[in-house]
Parts: C-alpha cells; sequence; structure tokens
C-alpha cells in the first residue's frame, strides 16, 4: 500500500506491416503506457519516427467536420468511453467521401435555411425603416421624390458609428440610428444631408460599409399600408423557415446514428495513429516501448503475440535493472494502488504532485491523518452524522463527486467518533457522557495530545525520508536536508522534552540539555566543512579561506534551519486543540443567543431559540467544516510532506480505446 | 508591485533570455558586410536564425516560423488577460494570411499556390489558413469561418465585394483586428494599459501615415481615408488624421509639429513614404527599448520584445533583399531600423 504499482518495460519488435494489428492488441488490452521508443533504446541508424502529420491532419478535419455536422443536426456526441474495436484500419478516403456527402446534405439546408433567415433580416429592417419613417407622416413614394434632402438608410456595424461621424465632418448631415445592433453587430441607420452633397455622404457611407436596405420601388402607399404587407411576408417567411428546420429534424433522424458511429470511428482511429508518435520503425520492422503494472505483463503478452501471429521479439526489463532509469533519462509512470476508502484521497496526493517510482506512496498515511485531525477538530455526533448523511446523499445521486462523497462520509465517521469521546451531540453535551474528555474544561490535555499527535505525524514524516533514501540506494542523501541528522536532532530534542514532563521539573537540567543536542547538532555544523575537506584531500585541491566562511555560514543557515523549523512544524499542531476549542466555543455562542431568544416570549421563544441552533448548527457544520479541513491539508502539505515528499512523478495513462482513466489490476 | 512581481517574474527572466538571441544593430551591420547573400545566409545559420534559413530559400516563412515560436514562448509565461492580449497581437500574421486567402481567392488562384505564404502557429493561432484556402469562393471563406471575429467583419463587408473587390474585405478584415486589439488592450490592469496602449499607439500612428499615403496615391476620397484608417493611436489625434486625409503630403510636415513624427518625413514627398518611414520604424524601436530598459514588470516587456523581434525580422528582410541586388552595405544601413546594439 505504500508504494506504487510495480511496473515492468516492455519492448516490442514487430513487422512493420504488422504494426497496426499490434497497436490494436495493445490498445484492446489497454494497459501499456507507450514511451518514446528513442528514449528507451540506444540510437540506430536505420530507426526513425513515423511521419503521422498528414494522417492525423485528415482525421481532425474529419472529427471536426461531424462535429460540426452534429452540432447542426443537435445530435448528442457521441460517448468515447467505449471506442468501437473493429478492424482493419479505417479505409480514410471512403469515410471521407461519406463524411462529405453527409455534410452537403446538412450544407443544402443550412444554406436554404440561411436564405431564409436572411429575408426574415431583409424583412425585418424594412420594417424598422418604415417605422422609423412613419412619425415623417409622408407617403413612400413621395419621400423617394425629395428635391433638396437626399436620404439612405441601411445596415451599418455599430463600432463604425463614429468613424462614419468622423468622415462626415465637412458637411453638414444627420445619422439617426434606429433600434438595436443584431446578432451581427449591425445597426439600421438613416443619414440624410444636402441633396448636392450625396456624393460625398454616398462615399462615406459606402466606405463605412453600410449596406442599404432600399425601399423597394413595389412598396407603395402610407407607412401603415407598407407595414401590414411587410408583416404578411414575414409570416410566410416564418411558416418556410418551420418548414426547413422539420427537414433537419428528419435528416438528424436519419444520419444521426450513421454520423455517431462514424465520429467514433474516427475517434478510435485518431488515438491508434497519435500513438504511432511514440513508435520507430525501419524498412521492414517497426518498434513499441512502454511500461505496464508487472501483474498484467503475461497477459498484454499473450495479446500481442496473438495479435502478429507470433511473429515478434519481446523484451521485458525491470526499472531496477535499467540504466536510463536510474539515471533519471526515462521516468517510470506511476500508477497508485489504494483501496477503495482510502482512493479518494489520491486527489489530495495529486495536488501537489505523484511520488516517483520508488518513492514511498503515502496516501495511506495522510488518508488517516487527514481524518484523524478533521475529526479531532470537528469533534460531534450529531454534526458527524449529518456529514455522513450529506456524503451518502451525493454518493447516490452525483456519480461525478463520488470522491468527495466518500471522503465526506468518511470526515463524518470521524466526527461522529470524537463527538463519543468529547459526548457531545450537535454542541449539546448533555445526552452522551464524554468517553475521553471535554475540550472546554481540559484545554491543558487537549493541546498536549494535539502536540504529541504532531510529534508523531512529524516522526512519521522523517521516517519516510529516511525509507526513500534506501529506497533509492543513494545513502548521500541520509546527510542531506531532513535526513538523518536532523532526525536524530528532532528525536532527541523530543525524548528530552518528554523526560522533563514526565519525571517532573529540573529532570533534564540545562546542562544535560546542551550535551545531549549538542551531539546531532555538532554532527549538523561539522558536515559539510568534514564533506569539503575530504573532497578536497582526495583531489589535492584545498578550499579558499572565503569558501571556508561560505561554508561555516552555510553550515550554522542550516543548524539555524533545522531548530527553528523542528520547533515550529511542531508548535504548529496546536491549532489542532485550538480549532477543536473553536469549535466549542462556536456551540457555546450558539447556545447563549437560543438562551436570550429563548427567554423572550413563550412558544415564539421556543421556536425562534430551536431556529437558532438550527441556524447555528448549519453555520458551524459549512464554515467550520470547510475550515478545518482547510487546516487538516495544510497540515499534510507544509509540515508532513516537507519531510520527505518531492513530487515530480508522471502518471500512468495506458494507450486504450475510449477511456483516459487510469486502470487497477 | 508583489502583485507585477508575481504575474511577470517568470515572463521578464524569459524574456531577457530571449533578448539574447536578438542579432541587435551590431549584428546587423556585421551581416551587412558579407559579400553576397549565399555568405549572409551563412552566417545567419550561425545564430539563432539559423532553424530558418533553409526556409528562408523558398519564401520567408522562415523568419515567420521564428516568430512564432518566439511567440509561442512569450505566450506560455504570461497569465490571462496578459496572455490572451499577447497573443491577439501575434494574430496579426493570421490576419495577413487571411488576407492573402481573400486576394488568392479572388483572383482565383489555386490553393497550392497560396500555401507557401500561409501560417499558422500551433497555440496561437485560432483558424487554419490552409483549410480555409480551399473555400470555392468568398462567400465560402466567410462560411468556413464560422463564429470566429473574423467572419463577423468581413460578413459585414460582403455586400460590398461586387463594387470593391476584395479589398473592402481586407480593410474590414484588418481594421476590425486592430480595434478589438486596441480593446483588448484596455482590458488590462491600468499600468499595463498605459504601456501597451502606449507602444500599440505608435505602431498604429505609423500604419495610419502609411495607409493614409498609400489611400492618396490611389486618389481615395477623405471620407473613404477616415473610414479605412484607426481611430486609435499615440500621437495621431482625429483632427490631425482629418487634416491628413485631405492633404496629399506637402503640409504633412506642419500638421505633425506637434508630434515626434515632425521632421521624420519631410522628404517622404521626394522619396516616396516607405522610404522615409524607417525613420518612424526607428522611432517605434526607440521607444521599445526604453520600455525594455525600464522597470521590469509589466506588459511593456514582453510586448516590446516581440516587435523588436518583429523590426528586426524585417531588416532582415530588407537585408537580404538588398543582398541580392548588390547594394553597398552604407545604403543598406540607411534603411534598417533596429537601434538595439
Amino acid at each position: 500500500m505504500l508504494s506504487p504499482e510495480p511496473m515492468r518495460h516492455l519492448t516490442v519488435v514487430v513487422l512493420a506491416s504488422e504494426l497496426e494489428a499490434t497497436t490494436r492488441a495493445i490498445a484492446r488490452v489497454g494497459v501499456l503506457h507507450l514511451l518514446d521508443v528513442r528514449s528507451a533504446i540506444e540510437p540506430l541508424a536505420p530507426i526513425r519516427p513515423y511521419d503521422i502529420g498528414e494522417q492525423v491532419g485528415r482525421l481532425e478535419t474529419l472529427a471536426k467536420m461531424l462535429d460540426e455536422l452534429m452540432r447542426y443536426l443537435d445530435l448528442a456526441p457521441p460517448e468515447v468511453g467505449d471506442l468501437p474495436d473493429v478492424s482493419p484500419a479505417l479505409d480514410l478516403q471512403a469515410v471521407e467521401a461519406r463524411v462529405d456527402a453527409l455534410a452537403r446534405d446538412a450544407q443544402a439546408l443550412r444554406q436554404r435555411q440561411r436564405v431564409a433567415a436572411d429575408q426574415a433580416v431583409q424583412i425585418e429592417n424594412l420594417l424598422r425603416n418604415v417605422r422609423a419613417l412613419a412619425p415623417l407622416g409622408m407617403p413612400l413614394d413621395e419621400l423617394r421624390r425629395l428635391r433638396y434632402i437626399y436620404l439612405t438608410s441601411g445596415l451599418l456595424p455599430e463600432r463604425n458609428l463614429l468613424r462614419l461621424h468622423e468622415s462626415l465632418a465637412r458637411i453638414p448631415h444627420v445619422i439617426v440610428p434606429t433600434g438595436r445592433a443584431g446578432a451581427d453587430g449591425r445597426i439600421l441607420v438613416t443619414a440624410l444631408c444636402l441633396r448636392q452633397q450625396r456624393e460625398t455622404l454616398e462615399r462615406a457611407v459606402r466606405s463605412a460599409q453600410l449596406e442599404a436596405v432600399a425601399l423597394p420601388a413595389h412598396l407603395s402607399g402610407t407607412p401603415e399600408t407598407v407595414t401590414a404587407e411587410l408583416q404578411a411576408q414575414l409570416k410566410t417567411n416564418q411558416e418556410a423557415r418551420a418548414a426547413i428546420d422539420a427537414e433537419r429534424q428528419a435528416l438528424a433522424q436519419q444520419i444521426g446514428d450513421e454520423a455517431r458511429a462514424l465520429r467514433r470511428l474516427v475517434e478510435r482511429d485518431r488515438l491508434l495513429v497519435e500513438a504511432q508518435r511514440h513508435m520507430a520503425h525501419s524498412d521492414r520492422i517497426a518498434l513499441i516501448a512502454g511500461w505496464l503494472p508487472a501483474v498484467l505483463a503475461a497477459t498484454l503478452e499473450r495479446a500481442i503475440r496473438q495479435a502478429n501471429g507470433n511473429r515478434c521479439v519481446i523484451r521485458w526489463a525491470d526499472p531496477a535493472t535499467m540504466e536510463a532509469v536510474r539515471g533519471g533519462r526515462i521516468p517510470v509512470p506511476i500508477l497508485l494502488h489504494n483501496p477503495v476508502l482510502i482512493r479518494p484521497f489520491e486527489r489530495l496526493l495529486r495536488g501537489y504532485g505523484l511520488p516517483r517510482y520508488g518513492e514511498v506512496e503515502p496516501t495511506a498515511i495522510i488518508a488517516v491523518a487527514f481524518l484523524t485531525m478533521f475529526g479531532f477538530m470537528f469533534g460531534d455526533v450529531g454534526q458527524g452524522l449529518v456529514l455522513f448523511g450529506i456524503g451518502y446523499f451525493i454518493y447516490r445521486r452525483m456519480f461525478r463527486y463520488r470522491d468527495y462523497a466518500v471522503i465526506l462520509m468518511e470526515c463524518g465517521v470521524f466526527a461522529t467518533l470524537f463527538g463519543c469521546l468529547y459526548g457531545t451531540v450537535f454542541g449539546s453535551e448533555r445526552w452522551l457522557p464524554a468517553l475521553w474528555l471535554r475540550p472546554m474544561e481540559e484545554v491543558g490535555r487537549l493541546v498536549q495530545t494535539a502536540i504529541a499527535f504532531g510529534i508523531g505525524f512529524l516522526s512519521i514524516g522523517l521516517i519516510l525520508n529516511l525509507v526513500n533514501v534506501v529506497r533509492r540506494h543513494d545513502l548521500s542523501l541520509l546527510w542531506e536536508r531532513n535526513g538523518i541528522l536532523a532526525a536524530l536532532a528532532y528525536w532527541t530534542a523530543v525524548g528530552l522534552f518528554i523526560r522533563q514532563l514526565t519525571g517532573g521539573p529540573g529532570t533534564v537540567t540545562a546542562g544535560t540539555a546542551i550535551l545531549w543536542l549538542s551531539i546531532p547538532i555538532g554532527l549538523i555544523l561539522l558536515k559539510e566543512p568534514v564533506r569539503t575537506l575530504l573532497t578536497a584531500a582526495r583531489e589535492r585541491r584545498w578550499p579558499s579561506a572565503s569558501d571556508c566562511v561560505a561554508l561555516v555560514v552555510e553550515s550554522l543557515v542550516e543548524v539555524l534551519d533545522t531548530v527553528v523549523s523542528g520547533i515550529s512544524n511542531t508548535a504548529t499542531f496546536i491549532r489542532l486543540a485550538a480549532f477543536a476549542l473553536s469549535h466549542a466555543g462556536l456551540f457555546l455562542a450558539t447556545f447563549s443567543v437560543a438562551d436570550a431568544v429563548a427567554r423572550s416570549d413563550g412558544a415564539t421563544g421556543t421556536i425562534g431559540a430551536a431556529l437558532v441552533i438550527i441556524a447555528g448548527n448549519v453555520v458551524i457544520i459549512a464554515l467550520e467544516g470547510l475550515i478545518v479541513a482547510i487546516q487538516s491539508v495544510r497540515l499534510e502539505y507544509y509540515e508532513f510532506f516537507s519531510k520527505f515528499y518531492s513530487g515530480g512523478g508522471e502518471e500512468y495513462r495506458p494507450l486504450r480505446f475510449g477511456a483516459t482513466q487510469s486502470i487497477r489490476p | 508591485m508583489a502583485g507585477d512581481l508575481r504575474r511577470y517574474a517568470l515572463a521578464n527572466a524569459r524574456v531577457r533570455g530571449l533578448l539574447s538571441t536578438l542579432l541587435g544593430r551590431s549584428g546587423l551591420e556585421s551581416l551587412c558586410t558579407y559579400p553576397s547573400t549565399a555568405a549572409a545566409l551563412d552566417a545567419l545559420a550561425h545564430t539563432p536564425y539559423g532553424g530558418t534559413v533553409d526556409a528562408l530559400a523558398t519564401s520567408d516563412h522562415g523568419f515567420l516560423n521564428r516568430l512564432g515560436e518566439v511567440g509561442r514562448t512569450v505566450v506560455n509565461v504570461l497569465h490571462d488577460p496578459e496572455r490572451a492580449f499577447v497573443r491577439q497581437y501575434l494574430l496579426h500574421h493570421e490576419v495577413r494570411s487571411l488576407k492573402v486567402i481573400i486576394r488568392g481567392i479572388a483572383r482565383r488562384l489555386p490553393r497550392q499556390d497560396l500555401l507557401a505564404f500561409l501560417v499558422a502557429w500551433p497555440g496561437v493561432s485560432t483558424v487554419a489558413p490552409a483549410e480555409l484556402a480551399a473555400a470555392a469562393d468568398l462567400r465560402d471563406l466567410v462560411e468556413r469561418l464560422g463564429d470566429t471575429p473574423y467572419a463577423t467583419a468581413m460578413r459585414a463587408a460582403l455586400h460590398r465585394v461586387d463594387t470593391a473587390g476584395p479589398f473592402a474585405l481586407e480593410v474590414a478584415l484588418e481594421i476590425d483586428y486592430y480595434e478589438r486589439l486596441w480593446a483588448n488592450a484596455a482590458t488590462l490592469r491600468p499600468t499595463d494599459r498605459h504601456r501597451a496602449q502606449r507602444l500599440l499607439g505608435i505602431l498604429f500612428d505609423i500604419l495610419n501615415l502609411a495607409w493614409i499615403s498609400r489611400y492618396h496615391a490611389l486618389q481615395l476620397s477623405p471620407e473613404e481615408i477616415l473610414n479605412y484608417t484607426l481611430r486609435q493611436g499615440c500621437w495621431i489625434t482625429p483632427d490631425i488624421r482629418r487634416f491628413l486625409a485631405e492633404d496629399h503630403g506637402a503640409a504633412w510636415p506642419a500638421a505633425l509639429t506637434r508630434t515626434p513624427y515632425a521632421g521624420l518625413l519631410n522628404d517622404a514627398s521626394a522619396r516616396g513614404f516607405d522610404a522615409a518611414a524607417v525613420a518612424l520604424w526607428r522611432l517605434l524601436a526607440g521607444e521599445v527599448q526604453r520600455t525594455l530598459a525600464g522597470y521590469p514588470f509589466h506588459i511593456g516587456v514582453p510586448l516590446g520584445f516581440l516587435l523588436a523581434q518583429e523590426i528586426e525580422i524585417r531588416d532582415l528582410r530588407i537585408l537580404l533583399a538588398a543582398k541580392a541586388i548588390a547594394v553597398p552595405p552604407a545604403q543598406i544601413l540607411e534603411h534598417l531600423a533596429t537601434v538595439r546594439q
């Protein structure tokens, strides 16, 4: 549980002609995390990467066309979680031809729809135009025959309105915008000037992109009669558009399944082609490399051999034996493998970064610690049960948030357990006896327990760091920050502190403490100078005086850092007790307010008090629950992880049809 | 201040690193001394432009690829909204590609002929010019642009194609792009906005001066010129713009008196605007230089670097073209705008 899933490295050599079948078999099993072959093997001259640019481009175009088509036809996109596994590979040309045909059908419909929509806009613009002219009270024929005024109207991009004004600054003019801009950002404007300056106005409106909405010659009569005529045209247009939309829906029914199936095929092929990005080939052979969980090695090997009739060479390697892995050139992907109750806490780990292969995988520890700290700070039987209930509701109703639901239920359980220890139910201490202590009555014990927890938690961090050193087979790391010397110093200080607490005042004198602590601190102080001297003696190159001074200063800073961080990292766990107290304090405040309300009137007061208690509990659950969760995460990230964890691991993402989620053997 | 540091620490460090990849004035001067284009290209191959030299044999794509590469690097080290702004700035090359496509389609050129002039930078570009070049006609092109802002701008100008030709679409596209860029700069925090609009303002002024000069040559009316130029800028106010639009060049120096451009275009009517414009680019390069030299945590640093990179690429193009026709080094230097040593 404290290590990621053991991995094995696979190299496969197949005939180039059988690459497609082999890749398909690999994707079908869905456990191989592909690795760039060229980084995995020694450079060989005839081996070259696949040139997949054109094929990917064609597949992307097809995907785009199908997406566009489905969007137009209001078809739900297909689920890609379960891509089809059919052989052979797509005949791209045939699919392109079919998609073109489907797109053409839709395009013709869309074109008719657009023409009808344009007509509708045209009629609506005419309507707006006529209505704008209505206050003049003149028949349209007379407006066309104006002798001294030139008038034009049309659609102008709204942002060009100021530009048009500026360009007409040298002639007297009037520009009247009507209504608001449409979806295309254009607004209906009417521009007027003296007839003799008509050309200037024409040039200006043209260059400002005004699209004239002329009053057609067939429209004559008063604005009222023309309006009625245009409204009738609009109605006919609406009917035509409704008919086209019905055709669109029929087309969706007719080709919907085919379009979805093609989309899934294209997606499948894109996955297979893009997988080739990691592969390489010569004229005759192709190479595939990757990582997979060791327990699944036999399954994959069987599938590969079956796919190419055993015409392949398969090489397996353990990460520990690979020089490229030891040298850090190839990262081994990480597959976390935790029991179902702990698995949601992998999110917490991912937030900090995955561990590197071979390092400790601390999900189980952080899960237990998180829940303990949460329960410690939020202990209450009633509120714990509410949290559990909310978690259960989410678990049953909202599939996407199941991880959070499990965490919430577990938090509820721990809050309930600690509630039993504190003897509180919704803040009331009357109903249950305290199995351990009541926070507000025994603050000292609460603080001591919090610090003891902190010491234990940090010690686990220091031990895990030592475990990592051993696992990395690099003993030089033992002397680094938070290494063996820092652990020794910390545990010595803790030992002295405990002895002083348990033995009574004066058990540990200042002299004894200094004597004991001087051993690990002296070692930290001497570590760098000794290392430098040994290196210098080996290389026969002695450091200069300034180098020596820098060395001493560096060592002093490290000592200071070790001491300060040891104290502060431990003291910060007092917050566990502080938040447990604030939790109880908030209840105290809620009940005080409720008491005050209850005293005011008979029945109203009782109801008011009940409402105050309910509201208080809701606020505490929502607000304090959040704060306590944040504090728990903070203690884990800053105090615990900083002791041993560096992150930087690469997530295991196998090639598989459809899903990208990690698998669990 | 702490916020600036957080936002720009990485970008500033990266841009300082990238600045060292520019050749600078001294690098360009030494390139000028090479006897031929081939020798200059040989020398260029040993600079950070090394990867672009092969592509230069057929087109100047190599330079654009280099610009795309550094542009992407800069974009990746910024956060929004600065990232969105710088990305939008880089898109003027996409607009350039779209203009090529518009012209190609209008002249019915085969798609294959256009491809060499189109650029698409992964991570920066918003459309695929190579696919757009397959459009059957300009209306189809607009359709293919879908819901992009380009489509909105072009759709509003489509009705003019019959009378004004592809120019109507080009100018609509270009003006829309620069106005959106200016609006994008306005979304930055006040200090960033000021610095971005200062640099962009000078760039817009240069563009406006160049366009007005060209439109006069095409004998467009003042109304048209005003509608085909940018309303924003740094020193060119709407009054100056109107004056320049109404006047054909002789009185320009007087109109520009109160701007830094005074005196720079005195001989524009004699030598032609393009020849005289190098002084304007030098002025922009100088402003970029000042921006890069001051307080380092603001948008001016990444934007200034990209402008400096573009100015250097402009100079390299001129230099290589001049070498090809054996122009003497001293004469080439007169046309280079880079001021950074």
